[in-house]
């Protein structure tokens, strides 16, 4: 069966995560690193997770990739990519559908690329891997992809080693790596993090522009808010292994739902406005470790508007408007907008 | 390319020198060969007259000079106990102890790379937990007991192999195990640790995300890059076998340098025994110099300059 992409007729989105629950065993304790997570991804769609180092966006990245360490496990929940539910399949299957189907690029392109090998070839293994075209179709495939990626001219050549190269040129070619056989969803994994400001902006464009050309679906991890707002349609906030909140960019941006989104947002939109001299703001604390999260609202330690409700119940993700949810008792009013206010929540918690 | 192999040469002929002023030393205090030269009853003028024969009873530093200067012209002078030139005497033993470390090479690269890389990838499953104690055994036995056990096993008691000697692949067996199963185990050692390493390495999820099978991952990927470790040890693992395996060499009477050694050592064999020595610090260092110009063939970023 060949993925056809955009002819699926029903509107089955491309990845669609129904309450994954992911546990790490260490030191023979196991905790939940994923709990009960839900996320979808329309055909062209870019969505962007967000959260703090440690928040599980990353493992969740590896879970839909099936690369997870052996210490992992998933324990409830399914991922299905294009209908297909993925959490069952054999080694073999998934294999057939890594860098096929869905692909992923890194955080670090200095070491995510085989040093020993000629770039050219990384890329056409891809192909090789998966039994795309005779050798000469690959040949010519591998000078397209670079072309796309913006590779082509400008001394680089498909002959040199990934250490001739700069960093940003090296996440052109995981960029190319990833695109080559043509899958539906392209998970970046924090992928402008290690580069310089000027080469991150390229990166973003070159990654909007390759939706926009190929329609391919972006799941796009970072800790950059200011990414965010650059790349993303939908974004899923993350915290301790949980989804906070869910909203558009436009409504995330505009309507922070939840404290900790605000706390993110708080600590970059206001950055260019402190006084000199002014401490930046931040969110107090620190994540907890998979061993120390609360029982109840995983954020409530840190949380400002913290509540005694917070601290023994959990929240669930509820609809603030159309497609914005949030995980919070009580979520933050919206400036002018009557229907989200909390305050008679808040009486109750009193 | 060129400028590194000359200052190379520079820094070999420098170790070279040394090796030659440490062994002439060592030698000239360890006893008077001329005692063991000549019969029981001999006079003490018989003895003066053979010291002054060869030139023995000149003072050390005079010695020293003109050893250096012949040395330097590959002169070694004649072997006191052979009357043959001492080089020759090591250079004829050469073919020998080059066919032992082959077959002593060979077996232990056929068995320690499978072993290192199964025991990295089913690191902690019981392929290691069978793996291992094999590799240690192999590196706690030494080659004189381990030689003798061979020896009584498949010589004496099964009559498979012989038991000694030199001539074609049967008797090649018994010595190249027991000399290679002591490389056998620090290069199966070295490419498990290496492989365990490089097997975290980003690049290898990367291979994973393009759905790379684990032979595939194995093959394509980490072998070359885990293997440049190995090399280093390959290199001083070889350089020790050509220069003679000594004790391998005596259990088995394998008419290789090492046997040379013993036999140039016990007689007292001054120019011999300079010989054996500064054969066996050339093969080490040319041996080196090989690694070093094969790390560029394996890894492009330690190519030298000029040299692609």
């Amino acid at each position: 069966m060949r993925p056809v992409g955009q002819a699926n007729v029903v509107a089955e989105p491309v990845l669609r995560i129904e309450d994954l629950s992911v546990c790490v065993e260490r030191d023979g304790r196991s905790n939940l690193a994923l709990s009960s997570v839900s996320l979808s991804i329309s055909n062209g769609e870019i969505v962007g997770i967000v959260g703090e180092s440690g928040c599980g966006k990353t493992m969740m990245a590896l879970a839909i990739m099936g690369l997870m360490a052996e210490n992992c496990r998933t324990v409830h929940g399914s991922i299905a990519l294009q209908g297909l539910e993925i959490t069952s399949l054999s080694a073999r299957s998934m294999r057939s559908f890594r860098g096929r189907r869905m692909s992923m690029i890194f955080q670090e392109p200095m070491v995510a690329l085989n040093p020993l090998m000629r770039v050219g070839r990384q890329v056409e293994e891809v192909l090789a891997i998966h039994h795309i075209g005779n050798r000469s179709e690959r040949r010519r495939r591998v000078r397209e992809l670079f072309a796309q990626v913006g590779l082509s001219g400008s001394g680089f050549r498909s002959r040199q080693y990934p250490h001739e190269l700069s960093g940003g040129m090296r996440q052109r070619v995981m960029i190319a790596v990833a695109l080559a056989a043509e899958p539906a969803l392209l998970i970046a994994d924090e992928p402008t993090t290690a580069l310089d400001a000027t080469v991150q902006a390229q990166i973003l464009d070159l990654l909007l522009d390759i939706r926009s050309r190929l329609g391919t679906s972006i799941l796009f991890v970072t800790h950059d808010m200011g990414v965010i707002a650059e790349v993303a349609d939908r974004v899923v906030v993350m915290y301790a292994g949980q989804v906070v909140e869910v909203a558009s960019v436009q409504d995330l941006f505009a309507r922070p739902g939840h404290p900790y989104t605000a706390g993110l947002l708080g600590s970059i939109t206001a950055a260019s406005s402190v006084p000199e001299g002014g401490d930046l703001p931040t969110i107090a604390g620190r994540v907890p470790s998979l061993e120390e999260i609360p029982l109840g609202c995983a954020f409530a330690p840190r949380c400002a508007k913290v509540q005694a409700h917070c601290i023994d119940n959990r929240p669930q993700l509820a609809t603030l408007e159309t497609g914005h949810l949030a995980a919070c008792w009580f979520p933050l009013p919206s400036v002018g907008d009557p229907r989200t206010s909390a305050t008679s929540h808040s009486e109750g918690g009193k | 390319m060129i400028r590194f192999i000359l200052s190379r040469l520079v820094q070999a002929v420098v170790a070279l020198l040394g090796v030659l002023t440490v062994v002439f030393f060592a030698v000239h205090t360890a006893g008077n060969p001329v005692r063991l030269l000549v019969p029981q009853n001999a006079s003490a003028a018989d003895i003066a007259r053979l010291s002054h024969q060869l030139g023995l009873d000149r003072p050390l530093v005079d010695q020293y000079g003109s050893f250096l200067l012949n040395a330097i012209h590959g002169n070694f002078g004649y072997s006191f106990v052979q009357n043959q030139p001492a080089l020759n005497i090591v250079l004829s033993r050469f073919p020998n102890t080059v066919e032992l470390a082959a077959g002593a090479l060979v077996f232990a690269l056929a068995l320690a790379i499978p072993i290192g890389i199964l025991s990295a990838v089913y690191r902690g499953k019981w392929v290691e937990r069978v793996l291992m104690p094999v590799i240690l055994v192999g590196q706690s036995m030494p080659a004189f007991w381990s030689g003798i056990l061979l020896i009584l096993i498949f010589a004496v008691h099964w009559h498979i192999f012989p038991s000694s000697g030199q001539g074609g692949l049967r008797a090649l067996i018994l010595p190249s195990v027991t000399l290679g199963s002591i490389s056998l185990a620090t290069v199966a050692r070295m490419v498990r640790g290496s492989f365990l390493e490089h097997l975290n390495r980003e690049y290898v999820r990367t291979a994973k995300a393009k759905g790379a099978s684990m032979p595939r991952v194995l093959i394509r990927h980490v072998f070359r890059n885990a293997f440049l470790p190995v090399l280093t040890i390959l290199g001083m693992e070889t350089a020790n076998l050509l220069g003679g395996a000594v004790i391998t060499e005596t259990i088995f009477a394998w008419p290789g340098v090492g046997l040379l050694t013993v036999q140039a050592v016990q007689s007292l064999d001054f120019p011999v025994v300079e010989a054996v020595v500064l054969f066996a610090a050339t093969i080490y260092i040319l041996a080196n110099l090989a690694v070093d110009l094969l790390y560029g063939v394996v890894d492009p970023r330690l190519r030298i300059q000029g040299a692609d």
